[in-house]
């Protein structure tokens, strides 16, 4: 059963690790959460993104948006750089959000075989 | 739309478009009723009745990406598939409230699916937003107010990821204590 005592706890180890970050995170997660996004699954996807996050180090922000535009390769994820270089990953579920976390987010390789480009070949 | 979770995360992403500070939520099972509620009540933007009577049209949107909205047809839907009524009231500058009041045990019911992360969804969408969560049935209520973890919080981001985790978790015992633990 949750507590609120436990809810103090985190905010403390919350607050420990915010004075060790920098700014405000190498990359900018974007996950579209709109009708066509979360009918086809979005939402695990955003879940599993938070849950990897909360697990390792990652340097991160991620956050939500509307349509993207390309409602048949929802659900879509879109990777911003520190330069504003975008990737965007399309067909995503909980499974590959995983793996571009730990892959692109953790170690900085792009994971070609989910993104638009290979994909809409 | 699956089930019930992905209509609300649905429908209130309206009001988070429509620039709402409170997102009051209520769902209810009521099985000796055999209805199924679910309404969602902002204090965003609102619509005019002009637009109000274009909402349900699928071909209707706000948005650019693309020609059609869908959002609000399907709600509409799920009231007409399932024995029940669908309600939207708006006022430009007050907000809106909408709401489907459907029978619980129609065979085109959808399931609740997944409450707690459709929260977690929309908490983690803005964390200025206060949702106002209330849950009921037959057993009595619960009530989640993301006011009263902000109170605990002292200023740590109600987005931290192991923040929003504990949230999730926190739903998911409210909601099945409620349901004297079976889910």
């Amino acid at each position: 059963m949750k507590s609120l005592a436990e809810l103090q706890k985190l905010r403390d180890e919350a607050k420990k690790k915010i004075e060790l970050r920098d700014g405000s995170g190498d990359y900018r997660i974007v996950v579209g959460m709109a009708t066509c996004g979360i009918a086809a699954g979005a939402r695990p996807v955003l879940n599993a993104l938070i849950e990897e996050a909360a697990r390792g180090n990652y340097s991160c922000v991620i956050a939500q948006t509307g349509c993207i535009g390309m409602c048949t390769l929802e659900p879509i994820v879109e990777v911003f750089d520190k330069n504003g270089q975008k990737t965007t990953y399309v067909l995503v579920n909980p499974e590959k959000a995983i793996e571009i976390m730990k892959e692109h987010i953790g170690n900085g390789k792009i994971v070609e075989k989910y993104t638009v480009g290979t994909v809409k070949k | 739309m699956q089930d019930m979770a992905m209509y609300l995360l649905d429908i209130a992403n309206n009001s988070i478009e429509a620039k709402a500070l409170n997102i009051y939520i209520y769902l209810a099972e009521l099985e000796r009723e055999d209805r199924l509620i679910l309404s969602v009540t902002d204090d965003g933007c609102g619509m005019d009745q002009a637009t109000l009577e274009k909402v349900v049209n699928p071909f209707y949107t706000t948005r650019t990406t693309r020609k059609i909205g869908l959002g609000i047809a399907f709600f509409k839907a799920l009231a007409d598939a399932c024995d029940g009524k669908f309600t939207i009231e708006s006022e430009i500058g007050k907000g809106t409230f909408i709401k489907v009041d459907i029978r619980r045990s129609h065979l085109d019911t959808p399931p609740l699916g997944d409450i707690a992360e459709t929260i977690l969804t929309l908490i983690q969408a803005s964390e200025t937003i206060e949702y106002i969560f209330r849950y009921q049935n037959d057993q009595g209520e619960y009530i989640f107010d993301t006011r009263k973890v902000k109170e605990i919080l002292d200023g740590v981001s109600i987005c931290e990821p192991s923040i929003l985790l504990w949230i999730k978790d926190y739903l998911n015992d409210g909601m099945n204590r409620n349901n004297g633990g079976k889910k």
